[in-house]
């Protein structure tokens, strides 16, 4: 079963009264499978983020069909998926503890049954434990980035989206972000995460989607991908080659 | 409605935690100072200085919060992308908008409150009860003002700036308060055109002409119950109204 599947999505940016219209998506069609991480791979500017913009009708896309576990996003659908922007801007008055209880209201409304065992379970997997009464200004921008997939996972979701989670991070930071995907990919969570990093793909992914000038190149496993290609750099080089020579 | 109220209680934390509030509430405990010691130069009007001072702090304040916050707070959170996450959740952008204004209208009744207490204070209205009740009509047409003024900005900073959703938001105050002296211009001119500016204005801008009591004349001779009925049907229309819109062209707009 797929967990989302996007179907023909189109949008375009329509231009200012001097600029032409911007054709970002073409026909985006592509589907994950359940229980598998998906990396979502792309140049900067060839669509990633619009996408998963579109998915959560952050965009509303001018056409195309995106369903999560075969239905339609709704408010029971919502609380089934973990998001994590790209640069997260969080709100800076909270505290880590507090952000994560505006969450955890909004997503169960008043009931406090488990949430102190999950946010603190959530802190812990992010190494924030210590951190978790100070005001959110005070953090780092890795801690920043760490807090934001705390709650993520915070509700245990089935299926997690993360839009460039280890963008701006330093190697210590990379690794631990790393870390924590294994180990929701251990709980049996469909992983989706963008990045214009083929090395992240190639140590995380068993799904690959290749996205260039907004029309995807490719939606497939990755040991196939590799078997054919030998490097993620080099089939991704030789796949916008072909297609600008179909352009 | 938890949701709403979880937004509401986040978004004023938000605001008490603003520069612009504590901006407003020392301009208002300064107004609110300095009509205390212009009222003792003149031993005759003191009373009248003091409460027409007081009124206009409230005035000042709830202006203030009101046009500022609205013309930036939904700016600021598509701008810095704040509202993805709350979005991402199990919350429609009907909820959010509600959820935000709520908690703006819970600072702004704060305000009204802990300024109006001072102001009682400071008239000796414990001493006279039988003023309490217009005191209560004139604030609570002040935080209906500000309420119309709240959803004007933002509903105005989701088409244009915020800076230019703040001057249009001041613009219609202006306009809500000259609108009996026009219509006053309109009767006397024979300009066919004046006066159907003058007509379509009425239907375009709130009424703030005709809620504005805030002087010692209506605290102590009263308002009317009609006019008191008309104020309230009047703003809580031009609330209801402008909040509908700005959650239609909330739900329409992209969050790029």
């Amino acid at each position: 079963m797929s967990v989302l599947t996007v179907k023909n999505l189109n949008k375009t940016f329509k231009g200012g009264l001097f600029e032409k219209d911007r054709h970002v998506l073409r026909d985006v069609t592509f589907s994950l499978p359940e229980g598998e991480t998906s990396g979502f791979v792309g140049s900067n500017g060839s669509g990633k983020t619009t996408t998963i913009k579109c998915v959560f009708d952050f965009i509303r896309p001018d056409s195309g069909e995106i369903l999560f576990f075969g239905k339609p996003l709704s408010s029971p659908i919502k609380t089934r998926i973990g998001y994590l922007p790209e640069r997260p801007y969080l709100y800076e008055f909270l505290s880590g503890m507090e952000f994560l209880r505006l969450h955890w209201n909004l997503c169960y409304g008043g009931s406090t049954k488990d949430f102190h065992e999950r946010a603190l379970e959530a802190l812990r997997k992010v190494d924030l434990l210590e951190a978790k009464d100070r005001r959110l200004r005070t953090y780092s921008k890795g801690m920043l980035q760490r807090v934001g997939i705390a709650q993520a996972i915070l509700t245990k979701p089935d299926l997690l989206i993360l839009d460039e989670p280890m963008s701006g991070l330093d190697p210590d930071g990379r690794a631990m972000v790393k870390d924590i995907l294994r180990e929701e990919q251990k709980r049996g969570v469909s992983l989706f995460f963008s990045s214009h990093l083929l090395q992240d793909m190639e140590e995380l992914c068993s799904h690959l989607i290749v996205i260039n000038r907004g029309q995807i190149l490719y939606d497939g496993g990755l040991s196939a991908f590799m078997a054919e290609f030998q490097s993620l750099e080099k089939a991704f080089q030789v796949l916008k080659v072909r297609e600008e020579r179909h352009v | 409605m938890f949701k709403v109220l979880a937004l509401a209680r986040t978004t004023l934390r938000e605001m008490l935690r603003e520069k612009v509030f504590m901006v407003v509430v020392l301009i208002a405990l300064g107004l609110l100072g300095l009509s205390f010691l212009l009222g003792a130069l003149s031993l005759a009007e003191q009373r009248k200085i003091l409460a027409d001072f007081g009124f206009l702090a409230i005035q000042v304040a709830l202006l203030g919060i009101s046009l500022f916050t609205g013309s930036y707070m939904l700016a600021k959170e598509i701008e810095k992308q704040t509202c993805l996450l709350i979005l991402s959740r199990p919350v429609s952008r009907a909820q959010f908008i509600f959820g935000k204004i709520l908690g703006v209208l819970a600072l702004n009744t704060i305000l009204v409150v802990s300024l109006a207490i001072v102001l009682i204070f400071l008239l000796g209205l414990f001493e006279q009860p039988q003023y309490l009740l217009s005191f209560a009509e004139i604030c609570l047409s002040l935080w209906f003002e500000g309420a119309v003024l709240l959803g004007l900005a933002i509903c105005f900073s989701l088409i244009v700036r915020p800076v230019l959703a703040l001057g249009a938001g001041f613009m219609f105050f202006l306009l809500g308060h000259w609108l009996g002296d026009l219509q006053f211009f309109a009767q006397k001119s024979q300009e066919e055109s004046f006066v159907l500016i003058v007509k379509v204005l009425h239907w375009i801008s709130p009424n703030f002409y005709r809620m504005n009591w805030k002087s010692a004349y209506f605290l102590e001779n009263g308002i009317p119950a009609g006019n008191v009925l008309w104020m309230l049907g009047h703003a809580t229309g031009w609330t209801l109204l402008v909040i509908l819109l700005t959650t239609f062209l909330f739900r329409r707009k992209d969050i790029v």
